[in-house]
């Protein structure tokens, strides 16, 4: 199951000082999008006029990041209708939120918060992902944390993922990058993350660039998704995809937006290393 | 609450000791400083952005100051951070340190009027020719409500001279600050959010029908402040500028 129909080629995060590029971009590369959906959750107005005629032209991700799926409430019952209301409008060919939380009686701390790997944070993941899963009629994919704190946990953090994922049914967006400085930040072995997912259940993969703490230095990567990707982010994503085959990609850039060419340069790499995975698989036939 | 996610936010507080019993090392506590920081930059952000006109005015520094000041005592109910900031401008009336400029909380209302029109729904106005075939008596009967993107922004500063002369890249002059009436109204036009300053009748005009009067009505209440042919010029311009609200035209003008 991969729980999603983007195109497995590489994708980009899409913003507002992009849009005409998306429009203007070859079609040839199968190039897709991925926005986060609070930023559509408006009554109206251009923004949403821009994404139904992207929408038209290239294959949709919604990546949300305000459901606090990983939280201690039950969901935010009018966050998840807004959420129904663009997967009606947009009909996206994939959806996903993060293992996180983010709100907390009413306040939402604008950030993607970490739980332990308990058996009961498990539950309560496994409860939200049905809750999100029922309400949107739709099979989700979860997004492994950065993390940059060592939480105690009963299992691990892949272990944690692939179980939700079992027992509710979605797929699980890989996103390197938060392995890479996850592993960094806590001293876990990353390829080792990356290895023990199965492939199957791998519907995306994000790839981003992250900073050192400014205080910390290289001991605590920031994920900032400010930066080009950074070379060891890259070999991981290869043995990633030797292991596992092509899988939808995205390009993350949320901060410090490059013109889009610069964009392109990384979603081009990508493709070329998904591309090399096919080649190799085409050689064994 | 789990005893986890309450220690959690207590942590990112400042209490960071609270966290000691979840960890595997507990050098890491500090390290709930990085979460804390990327909440509140996030958030300093979104009213850095939601509010671009003040930057100018007050420059970046005091902006972020005052945003994080704003978020400590309100902070973001809804993931939805595009709309956030909301109870901005009033915070800014009364808060000390920008009371050498009040004038500030007029120009965020204009903003923040500026992002609910661009973001409101897009519902289609009364256009003049959807009158074209109707008896004048009909017309004057009409009760048709405001554009959902309409918004009255009234303040003792002239916020709109204030805001155009910041809002772009192009300072364009001296503005000359006196206190009196300033009445702007903004609205999502054809070639985007649009502004128009206002005369205290046509003021009185679209707010009455904005409360559900007719246009007939709604003239007769500007009329205590301008001339009744200044307020069907501005009738024309404001139907022609689409700042009405588009009920079917067989159910209008219905008495009710």
């Amino acid at each position: 199951m991969t729980s999603s129909a983007l195109p497995q080629n590489a994708g980009v995060g899409l913003k507002p000082e992009h849009y005409r590029d998306v429009m203007e971009a070859p079609l040839d590369k199968g190039l897709w999008v991925e926005v986060h959906p609070e930023n559509y959750m408006t009554d109206g107005g251009p923004r949403r006029a821009w994404l139904e005629v992207i929408r038209g032209h290239r294959a949709l991700s919604l990546h949300g990041v305000g459901l606090s799926l990983a939280g201690a409430e039950p969901l935010d019952k009018h966050h998840l209708a807004r959420w129904g209301e663009l997967v009606r409008q947009f009909e996206p060919a994939s959806i996903s939120e993060h293992v996180a939380w983010s709100v907390q009686d009413g306040t939402y701390f604008a950030d993607l918060l970490p739980a332990p790997a308990t058996r009961a944070a498990l539950t309560q993941l496994t409860d939200n992902i049905d809750q999100m899963q029922n309400a949107l009629g739709r099979t989700i994919l979860i997004e492994n944390p950065s993390l940059y704190m060592n939480l105690k946990g009963e299992m691990d953090e892949a272990d944690f993922i692939v179980e939700a994922c079992n027992q509710s049914g979605c797929g699980m967006l890989l996103d390197v990058n938060n392995v890479f400085v996850t592993a960094n930040n806590i001293g876990r072995n990353a390829g080792a993350y990356v290895d023990a997912i199965p492939a199957d259940l791998i519907g995306e993969v994000h790839l981003a660039g992250h900073a050192p703490d400014p205080v910390l230095g290289d001991a605590l990567l920031i994920d900032n998704h400010g930066a080009p990707i950074a070379q060891p982010v890259w070999d991981l994503y290869q043995r990633l995809i030797r292991r596992v085959g092509p899988k939808p990609t995205l390009i993350e850039r949320d901060a410090n937006i490059p013109p889009f060419e610069e964009l392109m340069v990384e979603v081009d790499h990508a493709n070329a290393l998904l591309h090399e995975g096919l080649k190799k698989v085409a050689a064994h036939v | 609450m789990s005893d986890f996610h309450s220690q959690f936010i207590s942590a990112m507080g400042g209490q960071e000791e609270r966290l000691e019993a979840f960890l595997t090392d507990p050098t890491h506590m500090v390290r709930a400083r990085v979460y804390q920081n990327n909440s509140v930059t996030a958030t300093a952000d979104a009213i850095v952005k939601n509010f671009p006109t003040l930057e100018p005015i007050v420059g970046t520094e005091f902006l972020r100051a005052t945003a994080i000041e704003f978020s400590n005592q309100h902070p973001p109910s809804s993931p939805v951070l595009t709309l956030y900031g909301a109870e901005f401008p009033v915070f800014l009336e009364s808060f000390t340190p920008a009371a050498s400029l009040p004038y500030l909380s007029a120009v965020a209302h204009l903003d923040r009027a500026w992002t609910e029109a661009m973001f409101a729904e897009n519902a289609k106005p009364l256009a003049p020719q959807d009158l074209a075939s109707l008896p004048d008596d009909r017309v004057s009967g009409l009760c048709p409500g405001l554009h959902p993107s309409t918004r009255l922004v009234e303040s003792e500063w002239p916020a709109l001279e204030i805001w155009q002369a910041n809002r772009n890249d192009e300072a364009q002059g001296t503005v000359s600050i006196e206190q009196g009436w300033f009445g702007v109204f903004v609205w999502w036009s054809a070639n985007g959010v649009a502004t128009r300053q206002l005369e205290v009748g046509e003021a009185i005009f679209l707010k009455a029908i904005g409360l559900g009067a007719s246009f007939g009505t709604a003239i007769e209440k500007g009329s205590s402040h301008a001339a009744p042919e200044t307020l069907f010029n501005f009738f024309a311009e404001a139907l022609a500028a689409g700042v009405f609200a588009n009920p079917t035209i067989t159910s209008m003008g219905k008495p009710s």
